[in-house]
């Protein structure tokens, strides 16, 4: 059973990358990047490693995406389109 | 040409990097190390949480490099996002307000986050958690306000108060565990307590308050400069 639900998030994980590298929308990418870390941190929680999960869960998914989402604006601000 | 080439030699690293995870045998017995923290570890630091013990104590050298290399990598974007601020400051407009969803929602949610950082905080001996990972959420709260009211921030003043001040206190905890204890960051320089009690586990929870305080008051300091740059 937990197998099953590790392959699943495993696979969601993979599926939220790939999306991640080929979408065209930025903001897509960095929000799947974003899932990315969420999915990470649930995968931690079930192998029992709560401390990880929450880490990963706060920098991983929440302080990136941030991070990300600012330097977005900035390209957005000097010119750059939100398209690739 | 050359890059099919590389392609296809980053592909044959990867199978031959990935290729002992196919065969590997897990490993059954812990190592001497690990059973000594499993065996001994309540007992000799008092906290139930053996992760924490472990990385507050046992390796309590370790999460010390890592608040500096977090303090240098705040020092770090400091540095290069300050020269930028005179030539910005001729353009500088108002930033658009949020929506009142977010507003609203911000207003809520802060205080509540809030108390699950310092919850997480100052119960890392406990139960899951620890200074690193309150101080995260502790900026993450935050962060929601700083997204919410652009205008908003802290004063300058007091992150750094907060962050040296925490900084400080950690290496004063570490050199009083050398003074008084064992070895430097000894935290058994306090009463231990009982094992499960808020108050317990020596100098433990001192130390997850100053990590906790200075890892979000860095986190903080960084999201704020990159947010004044991206403004």
């Amino acid at each position: 059973m937990t197998l099953v639900l590790l392959i699943a998030l495993a696979v969601m994980m993979l599926g939220a990358a790939v999306f991640a590298v080929i979408t065209r929308e930025l903001m897509a990418a960095v929000l799947a990047s974003g899932m990315i870390g969420l999915l990470a941190s649930v995968i931690y929680l079930v192998l029992a490693a709560p401390d990880v999960a929450m880490t990963e869960a706060a920098i991983g998914s929440g302080l990136t995406t941030v991070v990300f989402l600012l330097a977005l604006r900035r390209i957005k601000q000097l010119g750059g389109s939100d398209h690739d | 040409m050359i890059k099919r080439l590389f392609i296809v030699l980053l592909l044959a690293v990867t199978v031959y990097l990935l290729y002992p995870l196919a065969v590997l045998t897990p490993q059954q017995t812990l190592g001497a190390a690990a059973t000594h923290v499993t065996e001994n570890g309540v007992s000799e630091l008092g906290a139930a949480n053996l992760v924490t013990s472990v990385i507050v104590s046992y390796r309590g050298l370790d999460t010390l490099g890592e608040v500096t290399v977090l303090f240098l990598a705040t020092a770090g974007v400091g540095f290069v996002l300050f020269r930028r601020r005179e030539e910005k400051a001729v353009k500088s407009t108002t930033p658009r307000a949020a929506s009142e969803f977010l507003q609203t929602g911000a207003l809520l949610l802060w205080p509540l986050i809030v108390l699950l950082g310092l919850y997480v905080i100052l119960h890392g001996h406990l139960s899951p958690g620890g200074g690193f990972q309150g101080g995260v959420i502790l900026a993450s709260a935050f962060l929601l306000v700083m997204l919410a009211f652009p205008g908003a921030a802290l004063p300058d003043s007091l992150r750094h108060a907060m962050e040296s001040l925490s900084g400080l206190a950690y290496v004063g905890i570490g050199l009083a565990g050398l003074l008084l204890g064992d070895y430097f960051l000894d935290t058994r320089i306090l009463p231990m307590g009982a094992v499960g009690q808020l108050i317990s586990a020596g100098a433990i929870p001192l130390i997850s308050v100053a990590i906790g305080l200075k890892v979000g008051a860095e986190m903080v300091t960084i999201l704020g400069h990159l947010r004044k740059e991206a403004s």
